[in-house]
């Protein structure tokens, strides 16, 4: 076996061989979702409501005026056509669809059961000649907008934990500097840390995806399980680079469990997983926007809630987790020492 | 300073400083040939910054290390073996685990079971390396330095955390090992070193005081100041003496 093997079976099995520590891994999640799913099924109390509008080529013009005259102009969110706006009010990101009719034509607004009166609401506004759709959604349909934000806030905190935590540790007990006696390669070492983390993180994308499927009706296809691993991994890459600085700068174990948790909450805000950016004040916004995590949920929810599998349409937010990993990865290998 | 045809371990005008204060002073030596060194010293002497310098985990301020008759960096880790103060104790890896990934880090084939083998604890190889009592883990720990076959090995205080059994013990271990290659361990023990070591250094304040054998260093100890006591006279004579010394001098 070689050492790269030998080590990352050894970081897996003192992870698996301590029931705290699994736990955290495998379990937390899962439970964060049930709790979550079942407390927020129907929306959350602050939650906005946004109106998807599909206007397709040489769509009346005045409806959508008349809207933008009776709401916030920020809460109309255009999108490409019906099937992409339903699957919007399936996920609970849009309240109401409106199709804009050609010319002189009748608008068509759609809403869930839970939305009618908002609906009927906006079909009487001034200026706005439609006719009112209610349709079926499905029950859980906030805990699918939900489910793309737990999945990245576990791999996020598997992540960030994994090369902060564990390095530290290891320097603490003297781990690195008995291997600095050794010909063990530096790029060995990290990439050990890094298959072990991963097997962990896989079977934990494996227990949530089961859960959020059986539990909620999260609509997994094979495709779309294969891409949500794939940027889970990414997005493993990422925190793990982040959590690699960290360990290089950070010198005992208790600062970065506190540096780690202190940048855990506002990257939860900041990251679309319990609300969009659009929400957030715009300096927020913009640097939300910069951030992993957000690439991560807003790739998961494109990939589950909008059928998103085409590599050209998700290649924007997997750049930039790549690009994520590669600096971060560059600057901790430059940054890291086996003994101080 | 010349090099000599079986020279193991050469220092030269060796210095470490930290934040200006000097932990290793312009010390200098030379090992021949295999044989048991032991490095002496009380606590904060400067033995494991030099230990550290001579396994290449840290860089000299000034001076340099000579290996096998080549300067270091590059530093041959292959040739060398090397057994830290307060090894490391990986909680849930079993004795078995712990010695395979050290086998697997040199590629040696069967090396766990060798380690095992050498450190008498193949009965012991599914037990948590945590629950082995301190003298299996000193074993374990040499043993595993050796996996490679080292023709150097350092060992840091190993026998510290042992009472007197596995003192005893891995004393023997230690003369077992240094009968084919060179081994150079540091102790503040003294009476451990009288009984285990061909060749001595006294360190105290970063500084070298005397270097040589056993009976060399005792000789030189005057006739009226020895008690009996072989190496401690000597520690006494070259570095308590000098220390006093030192400090009936400083204006300070």
């Amino acid at each position: 076996m070689s050492a790269f093997w030998a080590l990352a079976r050894l970081r897996l099995l003192d992870v698996l061989r301590s029931a705290s520590s699994t736990s955290f891994v495998l379990l937390f999640p899962v439970v964060l979702l049930v709790v979550v799913g079942f407390v927020f099924m129907n929306g959350h109390p602050f939650e906005e409501r946004t109106i998807a509008v599909v206007a397709g080529p040489g769509a009346a013009e005045r409806p959508l005026e008349a809207l933008g005259g009776e709401l916030d102009p920020a809460r109309l969110v255009h999108v490409e056509s019906e099937a992409a706006g339903l699957a919007r009010l399936r996920a609970r990101t849009a309240s109401a669809v409106v199709v804009l009719p050609r010319g002189d034509g009748i608008s068509r607004v759609i809403v869930g059961p839970r939305d009618r009166l908002f609906g009927r609401g906006i079909a009487a506004s001034p200026g706005v000649r439609a006719e009112l759709a209610v349709v079926e959604l499905p029950r859980w349909g906030y805990v699918h907008y939900l489910f793309p934000g737990i999945l990245t806030f576990s791999v996020m905190l598997a992540g960030l934990f994994a090369t902060g935590y564990t390095m530290v540790l290891y320097r603490q007990n003297r781990f690195l500097k008995k291997l600095a006696t050794t010909p063990m390669p530096k790029a060995a070492f990290v990439g050990a840390q890094i298959a072990a983390r991963s097997v962990l993180v896989l079977g934990q994308i494996a227990l949530v995806a089961a859960a959020g499927a059986l539990l909620f009706d999260v609509p997994f296809t094979v495709v779309s399980a294969l891409w949500v691993a794939l940027v889970s991994l990414l997005g493993l890459l990422a925190f793990m680079g982040i959590g690699f600085v960290l360990a290089c700068v950070l010198r005992t174990e208790d600062l970065v469990v506190d540096i780690v948790s202190a940048v855990n909450l506002p990257l939860v805000f900041l990251s679309e997983i319990f609300f969009p950016l659009d929400a957030l004040p715009r300096p927020l916004a913009a640097l939300g926007a910069l951030l992993p995590s957000t690439h991560m949920v807003q790739l998961t929810r494109e990939i589950l809630l909008f059928g998103a599998t085409d590599p050209g349409q998700l290649a924007g937010g997997i750049a930039v987790l790549a690009g994520w990993t590669v600096a971060t990865f560059a600057l901790s290998l430059r940054l890291f020492r086996w003994h101080r | 300073m010349p090099r000599a045809p079986d020279e193991i371990v050469a220092v030269e005008s060796l210095t470490k400083t930290f934040g200006g204060v000097a932990a290793l002073s312009d010390v200098s030596f030379r090992v021949e040939g295999p044989g048991l060194v032991g490095v002496l010293g009380p606590n904060g002497a400067g033995k494991t910054t030099l230990l550290d310098l001579l396994e290449g985990l840290s860089e000299p301020t000034r001076g340099a290390v000579r290996l096998f008759g080549a300067p270091v960096p590059p530093y041959p880790r292959r040739r060398v073996g090397v057994v830290l103060q307060k090894e490391v104790q990986l909680e849930r890896c079993t004795t078995r685990e712990y010695a395979g990934l050290f086998a697997a880090i040199y590629g040696v084939r069967d090396g766990a079971a060798r380690i095992l083998e050498r450190a008498r604890l193949a009965q012991r190889a599914s037990v948590p390396m945590a629950r082995l009592s301190g003298g299996e883990a000193a074993r374990l720990f040499i043993a595993t330095a050796l996996v490679h076959e080292p023709e150097l090995l350092f060992l840091d205080e190993p026998t510290a955390p042992l009472d007197p059994a596995g003192k005893q013990e891995i004393g023997e271990v230690l003369r077992g090992v240094a009968r084919e290659r060179t081994v150079v361990m540091t102790t503040h023990d003294l009476r451990e070193a009288d009984s285990l070591c061909d060749r001595l250094l006294f360190l105290v304040g970063g500084k070298l005081r005397a270097s040589g054998t056993r009976d060399e260093l005792v000789a030189a100890v005057p006739e009226g100041r020895r008690t009996g006591l072989g190496v401690e006279d000597a520690f006494f004579h070259f570095c308590a003496v000098r220390m006093r010394r030192g400090e009936a001098e400083d204006p300070s």
